[in-house]
């Protein structure tokens, strides 16, 4: 199915974005953060302070600049003055280690660390010993008046490096320029139906791609109200606070936010969510049961809807359309939609196209799609499956209508007995067991007769860790509702402690297979049951 | 390593998902085992009891009773 049109940006950088806003509408929040409400125009006058000290300090067109910064102003004025003169952007978990920041840094060959005024000492300290750790400033000291004196980006200019961990653990550098970014931001907007009257709640990390390019970039594109949060695991009431209080209609978050967001709901919290036109779930596997619960609790329909997108597309790819109920096939998966206009999704079996209802790997062909990964001829080689289309390693089909339907993560795949599964469908399916906070299925070779094995780590607590036969019930259970829902078993379920989860909560089941292989699992105390 | 019945039949319990299993119990008649179940029952003994089963031993494996013998005779 050829692309929708979509309409051309409206501006060709984020640059000339910003200065539309602070001609426009200089004196509307670009956003609030908590309590105070920023403006376009003091945006401007920051990044402009911001850039002419960083081009004090050498930094120019090209250059890259990590950003180790949580949610707020600070963090948005730091990434739209690295855009000022040019520079590129590599914004990372603001948690990071010093090795891993360091790690990053060498990576990409920064020019420059950036840091909050008030990050640690001791992490401050712990960067500078790393190699090129001098390359290192707090934002405060990178202030300064006077001229930029570097001209403004072009709109094929690298705007920012997403890096993305993967399930390998071996990050890879999505190079997106402004022209892919804008793209995408105008694909997001026509296929959400966004206008200047949403109003963006955001608890999403502004230092991620979901969060950075759709909760920030698309309500400031449009001047419509954002209300940014604090990307906490903690704090998840705030986010339901902030969405009743600020008559929120648009949000989004991965599918364990909201079931996160779920279990803190309390009896006498008023179904105030009525404001709400779009909760989009996307960047995991869409439950079901969430879907249900989310609408249920807060007395709401078809506002959750289902969408998929990767950072090689810059972000966003298709989305349920708003207000219409999400379609969900017969094994409970749950459609992500139409492709945004832009954008064209095929199918390839290998050997050519899938037609309609047969699955294969999906194929995007955008606009906004990376132009490779930075430093990484091989991965960027891989990527591409032709010109301007790229692999997603991610497996689905097209309804006759041409709705996307995500089956698996092509590389997470289990496959038992010459059948295949997903982890999730294994996984879903033992969450619904008593004392179980989260499962992680994965496929082990052992080699043998016994071929790939589906093996099943089960994060359990409270009475379900009291004893072993507590722990043997539990696990019966998991067995048993897996069979139930799949019609096979597990090879193995084993209960642990604490799954592995990357700093935005995503689980991560390629490091948990090698620590379960590798023996460490079981050597660090974090394989509890059984003993073998 | 020593194997008793009991540690057998709990190893039979886990894999198979079944809250009630008795030595006389048939894996697939009784239990609903499946093929691909009773490989893994295979392997997960010879984990558990640090033996190797060899492929002839699969067919004769009825019981639960005949899983503990095998893994007794492999010891």
């Amino acid at each position: 199915m050829p692309a929708a049109p979509m309409r051309p940006p409206i501006a060709g950088t984020l640059i000339d974005l910003l200065d539309l806003r602070r001609r426009d509408t200089p004196g509307r929040p670009a956003f609030t953060f908590g309590g105070n409400a920023y403006t376009f125009a003091w945006l401007w006058d920051e990044v402009g302070a911001l850039a002419a000290g960083l081009a004090q300090r050498g930094i120019g067109r090209g250059d890259h600049v990590v950003l180790v910064f949580p949610n707020g102003p600070d963090f948005l004025a730091a990434f739209y003055a690295v855009q000022r003169l040019g520079a590129v952007a590599v914004p990372i978990f603001p948690g990071s280690s010093p090795e891993r920041i360091a790690s990053i840094a060498n990576l990409c060959e920064a020019a420059l660390i950036l840091l909050p005024d008030d990050a640690p000492g001791d992490l401050v300290a712990g960067v500078r010993q790393q190699p090129h750790g001098d390359r290192l400033a707090r934002i405060g000291e990178a202030r300064a008046v006077g001229s930029i004196g570097v001209p403004p980006p072009e709109p094929d200019d690298v705007a920012y490096i997403q890096f993305t961990s993967g399930s390998t653990g071996n990050p890879k550098g999505v190079i997106l320029s402004h022209a892919n970014l804008l793209t995408n931001v105008v694909q997001m907007i026509e296929g959400m139906e966004i206008t200047a009257d949403d109003v963006f709640v955001s608890w999403l990390p502004a230092y991620h791609d979901m969060g950075l390019v759709l909760m920030t970039m698309a309500p400031f594109y449009l001047a419509a109200a954002l209300h940014l949060l604090p990307a906490d695991l903690r704090s998840v009431r705030s986010w339901l606070t902030a969405l009743a209080h600020e008559h929120a209609t648009f949000t989004a978050s991965p599918d364990f936010g909201y079931r996160l967001l779920l279990r803190h709901v309390r009896p006498e919290d008023p179904p105030v969510l009525s404001s709400l036109r779009v909760a989009l779930n996307a960047a995991e596997p869409v439950r079901t049961a969430t879907l249900e619960a989310f609408h249920a609790t807060f007395g709401l329909r078809d506002v959750m809807v289902a969408g998929y997108g990767l950072a090689e597309a810059t972000v966003g790819v298709s989305m349920w359309p708003p207000r219409t109920t999400n379609a969900i096939d017969e094994r409970g998966r749950v459609s992500t939609g139409r492709p945004f206009p832009g954008i064209e999704l095929m199918i390839s079996t290998g050997d050519g196209m899938a037609r309609a209802e047969t699955e294969g790997e999906i194929l995007v062909r955008s606009p906004a799609n990376t132009r490779g990964y930075y430093n990484n001829p091989a991965e960027t080689e891989r990527l591409f499956w032709g010109d301007g289309v790229i692999r997603t390693g991610d497996l689905g089909y097209l309804d006759p209508q041409g709705n996307l339907t995500i089956v698996a993560r092509t590389k997470e795949i289990i496959k038992v007995g010459g059948e295949t599964v997903a982890p999730e469908e294994i996984e879903e399916a033992g969450e619904g067991v008593a004392g179980v906070r989260a499962c992680a299925a994965v496929g082990i070779d052992r080699g043998d007769t016994a071929g790939e094995q589906a093996v099943v780590f089960a994060e359990v607590r409270g009475s379900a860790l009291r004893g072993e036969a507590a722990m043997e019930e539990t696990v019966i259970a998991i067995v048993d509702a897996v069979h139930a829902r799949l019609g096979l078993r597990p090879a193995r379920v084993y209960l642990v402690r604490e799954l592995p989860r990357t700093p935005n909560g995503k689980l991560q089941r390629g490091p948990l297979r090698e620590r379960h292989l590798d023996g460490s699992l079981r050597r660090d105390g974090g394989l509890l049951f059984p003993e073998y | 390593m020593a194997a008793s019945l009991d540690e057998v039949t709990q190893l039979v319990r886990l894999t198979l998902g079944k809250r009630t299993v008795r030595a006389e119990d048939r894996l697939i008649e009784d239990l609903g085992a499946e093929s691909a179940d009773i490989v893994n029952l295979a392997a997960s003994v010879e984990d558990r009891f640090g033996i190797q089963l060899e492929e002839s031993d699969l067919p004769s494996i009825r019981t639960v009773a005949d899983l503990y013998d095998k893994v007794q005779a492999r010891r």
